[in-house]
């Protein structure tokens, strides 16, 4: 009755809870839909400061300093122009340029952008329309015909104006640098520039790496940007020595606090009790002191040994060692099975399930921490993940897209190991109440 | 022998937890008691200077900024976490469908690991970076304009840009926490309050708030603690400490002063006061609070 | 099938348990065995030189090796300056330093407060005569209570960067950028522009971020100095500091023709963007512009109030006294090797650090790079009124002070005199 009641007053906030639910839901889980968008887009589509989920077909240019759209045919027919080989390019480009030009001396240094130049007359043009229209026209012309002209550099700087198209994969871009000439009113002249943003160069042929829609290349550019191999495989490795480590002495101690009679044994557990309350900040020092004593700076044993028992583990296996039936041991005791025997065969055994709540938090507390291994490691052969990530996102400063990549890449073991363990997780967290 | 071994069989069984606590846990706390009574660049010879860096905590306003900052961090966040985690789990508690894919959407901020996911923020938060389109666009809605805003640039806005991350970042764990309560409590209070004729807001207030109070305390204890510890998303966000150290929390502090400025003495008097006013912290929720919590279940 | 009776066993078990567990502790040895090449003296060289810089480096170190097959210098890069500080003072405690390293001179007192250097002068008697071929603010800034505690290895110099661009836009000269605080004021207001027309500038005269080196160079420029070592008291906040700050103060909220960031390296990108005409940075980031910036641009000292001031970056070399001595000797002679004249010239021009020595100017190769780039001779003649910061030991944690002082008198939170005032007085807590 009373229920049937309840249901008729909520039926209109109903709707309500469940909008605020979503929104709430969105915003919770929308900044990682971001990282994943991200990490497939090109450098310029990340500064073009729009919201596209999807990497767009549209492509941007840069037009003084400023990201404008440009349409996929447009692009598409720069793609058909510029479907030559590399090395046919920096030819021409070679023959074009007079010979004090310094992008003719960049060519030469092996660390500079070799860069394009193709040339060509233009009406003027004011909108972008023009543009598009101008840079179709521009794809019908073959690039022999290049007329030779004067170096950009040297044309009246007030008329320059700046347009730069992206190649997609590579960190490639396509510079044009359109050229209002004073000599003619309504003639323009369009310089294309093709560069590596970080100068090297590649001997990929252009029409393969130009506008692609989702950038997987990121992934592999991030994961090369660092040794993110060896982060991983030193997350792992210290991951799971530390887990097992830690199972194994909590299991020990835990047992012999639930489960047997020793002096000292309330004043002890007491002891271990109130380290608990000893924030990590205050044994940092002491401990860099001892490990550097000990000469452990910047190797595995100060990223593992200080982490092999923890109050947590003990404190949460005993809890549960306590609930088992007095019978159990009785019988084993009858048995003739020593305690060594009895925890190995008969308690672990039926403890399954804390023992992987405990090595779950443990293994995920260790493959998160940061500051410890921060401070206990120097060299890149050294750092776990969170580490090296945490360096790679000071020196790479603006990368996004590669930022981006490599924090998915990051974030995704976790992730899977939340999905398939996801109860035990949140039954875990319940229990325990453990934060950060 | 059967009896000797037995007698010493249990210390062996804790021997290995207690030798890794003792040397990595306990003796490091009085060591750093001790440490805090010398200027120690670790290669130099300690000097022994009594008191002094007490003394000269006292005096240095850069840890009483990053206290503050620390303050400010643990009030925005518990304020506005643990009140929007209530929000969420009192809505999620309403016998919703699909409740299994919304703790899911709630928590995985929570099972991120804090560095991946804080650069993600860095992203998020720079000047044309999502936060500030969304806004921007938010505001064109009612025709306003709404100025580039500088979040990790400018002091206000970095403290903003942290508590908002924060809140995002652990607020998953929270819902959990009070939506495992708000699930216990036996129904029959509600149907009884029903016959009374209460409304919602009166049952939160009268019902709800008091049950929730044990939980709601041991929330509060953990966010405190949490907070007083924070030191990833300062370094990740701001890794030098934010404009004019506006991000730089206590233990960011204490980094730096031991491990760029290599004032291990001094860092150790500082990580001492920290731990007085933790503990001080605690003791004081358990005493306040505490008494409101007495009537549970 | 009970071979032992089970209390035993099972003890037996846990005491097999406890063995592997402590097996790390004793198992371990603590010095890691260096492996040395057969026949050869290995010297380990610590450095934080990454990137093309590191690149230059080690073809370098390979050279020096090829030359002498009997020794052997190991180039271990450890990614940034902060690492490197880290590592040297770890090695120290645990007994496994370098033998050669890179080092900043508030580093070099700590280490010469655990007595972990050598004495250079002492290692070599014949090399005090070449010491007035250097750059006499070089040897200044290695000499320790009156002992050569180290040599300059990778030394520059902050300069002007100008957009020549915009200076011809704006009608000014280009091959006449500003020389003193009044020209550079006007100057920076021809530039500062409001393209768009919001009332917003722009286009900015001048931008900055590192606010400590800038002030710095403002302070000896207005015949200020920055620490008295006699009376081991600071000096910048004296008259000439305040008028030194207030004057860039001035800049950014009377003019309003100057504009700063807080944090980062912002003005950089603008000034490839051309949203700034000029920009105070590292005279080594020449090889970073040349190829970044696609217009006229060119590079000036920096200016003269009083007199003309400039601050010396990069690090020192130094040799530790745990080596054996003819480590020592090996690294010795290595730091001769690459400071001689040819070395310093020849590093000078492949990263745009200056060359360190007097005579390195005189060689073919130098003179010609003068001539084809007369830009190269600007850092090089800053050298005549350049000044190394203070070297105690905290002087980085006071030179943070320094910068959060400026800063707070940009924002208007309080006046340079009060701002500087207070960088000093907690400045003071680290002296003692």
């Amino acid at each position: 009755m009373i229920v049937k009641n309840d249901h008729k007053k909520i039926i209109s906030p109903r709707i309500l809870i469940y909008l605020m639910l979503t929104i709430g839901g969105i915003t919770m889980v929308f900044p990682f839909i971001w990282m994943l968008s991200t990490s497939f887009k090109s450098s310029l589509e990340v500064l073009s400061a729009q919201i596209s989920l999807i990497p767009e077909r549209k492509k941007y240019i840069q037009v003084d300093g400023e990201l404008e759209q440009v349409e996929f045919s447009v692009a598409r027919e720069l793609q058909k122009t510029l479907s030559i080989k590399e090395g046919k390019i920096i030819e021409t480009f070679s023959r074009a340029l007079p010979a004090q030009s310094r992008f003719k001396s960049d060519i030469s240094n092996k660390f500079s952008l070799f860069r394009v130049r193709l040339e060509k007359y233009f009406h003027r043009f004011q909108s972008r329309a023009e543009i598009s229209a101008a840079l179709h026209k521009f794809g019908e012309d073959t690039v022999g015909k290049l007329p030779s002209l004067p170096s950009v550099r040297e044309l009246p700087v007030n008329f320059r104006r700046q347009l730069r198209f992206e190649l997609g994969d590579l960190g490639k871009q396509l510079e044009a640098v359109v050229t209002e000439t004073t000599d003619s009113k309504d003639r323009l002249r369009v310089v294309i520039l093709a560069g590596d943003k970080r100068g090297e160069g590649a001997t990929v042929p252009l029409d393969e790496i130009i506008f692609k829609r989702f950038l997987w290349n990121n992934f592999k550019k991030a994961w090369q940007a660092a040794p993110f191999a060896r982060y991983f495989i030193n997350s792992i490795f210290i991951s799971i020595l530390v887990t097992i480590g830690q199972v194994v002495t909590s299991a020990l101690a835990a047992y012999a606090f639930a489960r047997m009679r020793f002096r000292f044994k309330e004043f002890l557990f007491l002891v271990l009790l109130a380290t608990m309350m000893i924030p990590k900040q205050v044994i940092l020092i002491p401990d860099y002191a001892i490990i550097s004593w000990l000469g452990w700076v910047n190797t595995y044993y100060a990223l593992i040994v200080p982490f092999i028992a923890a109050v947590f583990g003990i404190y949460f296996m005993r809890q549960h060692f306590e609930t088992l039936p007095q019978d159990l041991f009785d019988a084993a005791s009858i048995d003739g099975c020593g305690s060594f025997r009895t925890l190995f065969l008969i308690v672990l055994p039926i403890s399954k399930s804390v023992i992987l709540t405990v090595a779950l938090f443990t293994f995920i507390m260790t493959w998160n921490s940061l500051l410890w291994p921060l401070v206990m490691t120097n060299t890149p052969e050294m750092r776990p993940l969170q580490v090296g990530l945490a360096v790679f996102n000071q020196e790479s400063g603006t990368d996004w897209e590669l930022l981006m990549a490599a924090s998915t890449f990051s974030i995704m073991p976790l992730m899977i190991i939340f999905f398939i363990a996801q109860k035990q997780f949140i039954e875990g967290i319940t229990r325990s109440g453990m934060k950060g | 022998m059967k009896k000797s071994i037995s007698r010493i069989e249990p210390y062996l069984y804790i021997l290995p937890a207690f030798a890794i606590i003792f040397v990595f846990l306990l003796l490091p706390m009085f060591y750093a008691l001790l440490l805090s009574l010398f200027r120690w660049d670790m290669i130099s010879p300690r000097q022994f200077v009594g008191l002094r860096n007490y003394w000269i905590i006292c005096q240095d306003t850069d840890f009483w900024l990053s206290l503050f900052n620390t303050v400010i961090f643990s009030l925005g966040s518990i304020i506005f976490g643990l009140g929007l985690s209530l929000i969420v789990a009192v809505l999620l508690s309403k016998k919703i469908r699909g409740l299994g894919l919304y703790r899911t959407a709630f928590f995985i901020p929570y099972v991120a690991s804090m560095t991946a996911i804080a650069i993600v923020w860095r992203w998020i938060l720079q000047p044309r970076g999502l936060l500030n389109i969304i806004l921007k666009s938010l505001f064109s809605l009612f025709h306003l304009n709404l100025p580039e805003i500088r979040w990790l640039q400018e002091p206000g806005w970095a403290r903003v840009a942290i508590i908002i991350f924060v809140v995002w970042k652990t607020m998953g764990f929270n819902i959990l926490i009070f939506l495992t309560r708000l699930l216990d409590i036996n129904p029959s209070y509600y149907e009884a309050a029903d016959i009374d004729g209460a409304n919602a807001f009166a049952k939160f207030r009268y019902i709800t708030w008091p049950l929730l109070m044990p939980t709601t305390l041991f929330l509060l204890t953990i966010s405190t603690i949490f907070s007083f510890q924070m030191f990833i998303p300062v370094f990740i966000l701001t890794p030098d400490g934010g404009p004019l150290k506006s991000t730089t929390t206590s233990v960011f502090y204490l980094y730096q002063t031991a491990f760029s400025n290599n004032l291990f003495g001094y860092a150790c008097a500082i990580a001492y006061i920290l731990f007085f006013i933790i503990l001080a912290l605690t003791l004081l929720q358990k005493k306040v609070l505490g008494k409101k919590a007495a009537y549970e279940e | 099938m009970k071979l032992l009776p089970n209390y035993q066993r099972s003890f037996k078990f846990i005491l097999l348990i406890q063995l592997l567990f402590f097996l790390p502790f004793f198992g371990c040895s603590r010095r890691t065995v260096e492996k040395e090449k057969e026949g050869k003296i290995v010297v380990r060289f610590w450095h934080a030189m990454g990137g093309p810089l590191g690149e230059v480096l080690n073809s370098m170190i390979d050279e020096f090796n090829a030359a002498h097959p009997n020794w052997f210098i190991k180039s271990e890069s450890m990614g940034s300056y902060n690492a490197l500080k880290q590592k040297i003072l770890a090695s120290i405690v645990a007994r496994n330093q370098p033998d050669l390293a890179q080092a900043y001179e508030a580093w070099i007192s700590t280490l010469l407060g655990g007595d972990a250097l050598v004495d250079l002068g002492k290692l070599d008697q014949n090399f005090q005569s070449e010491l007035d071929d250097f750059f006499p603010v070089f040897i200044k800034d290695s000499i320790y209570n009156g002992k050569l505690m180290s040599l300059p290895f990778n030394k520059s110099v902050p300069v002007i960067y100008y957009n020549k661009d915009l200076f011809r836009r704006a009608g000014l000269d280009p091959e006449k950028p500003p020389r003193t605080w009044d020209e550079f004021r006007e100057t920076c207001h021809r530039l500062t522009r409001d393209l768009d027309g919001d009332g917003e500038p722009d286009q900015w005269g001048y931008k900055f971020t590192d606010h400590a080196t800038y002030f710095e160079c403002l302070l000896k420029q207005n015949g200020g100095q920055l620490f008295d070592y006699e009376k081991q008291t600071m000096l910048f906040n004296s008259e000439d500091g305040v008028v030194a700050l207030q004057y860039l103060v001035d800049l950014v909220r009377k003019y309003r023709v100057a504009d700063f960031y807080l944090t980062g390296y912002q003005h950089q990108v603008d000034f490839a963007a051309q949203k700034v005409a000029m920009i105070v940075t590292s005279c080594v980031s020449r090889t970073f512009m040349k190829k970044q910036l696609n217009f006229d641009w060119g590079i000036a000292p920096l200016l003269k109030e009083k007199q003309r001031g400039t601050l010396v970056y990069g690090t020192n070399i130094i040799i530790f006294s745990r080596s054996s001595a003819e480590k020592q000797q090996v690294a010795w002679e290595f730091i001769k090797w690459f400071t001689s004249p040819i070395n310093a010239a020849r590093w000078s021009l492949r990263t745009n650090y200056v060359p360190v020595r007097k005579s390195a100017l005189r060689l073919p190769v130098m003179e010609e790079e003068f001539r084809k780039n007369p830009d190269s001779l600007v850092p090089i003649r800053e050298l005549d009124c350049a000044f190394f910061e203070p070297r105690f030991t905290q002087w980085l944690r006071v030179r943070e002070y320094l910068g959060d002082a400026v800063k707070e008198a940009l924002l208007g939170k309080s006046s340079p005199a009060d701002a500087l005032n207070k960088a000093v007085r907690k400045g003071e807590l680290w002296l003692q």
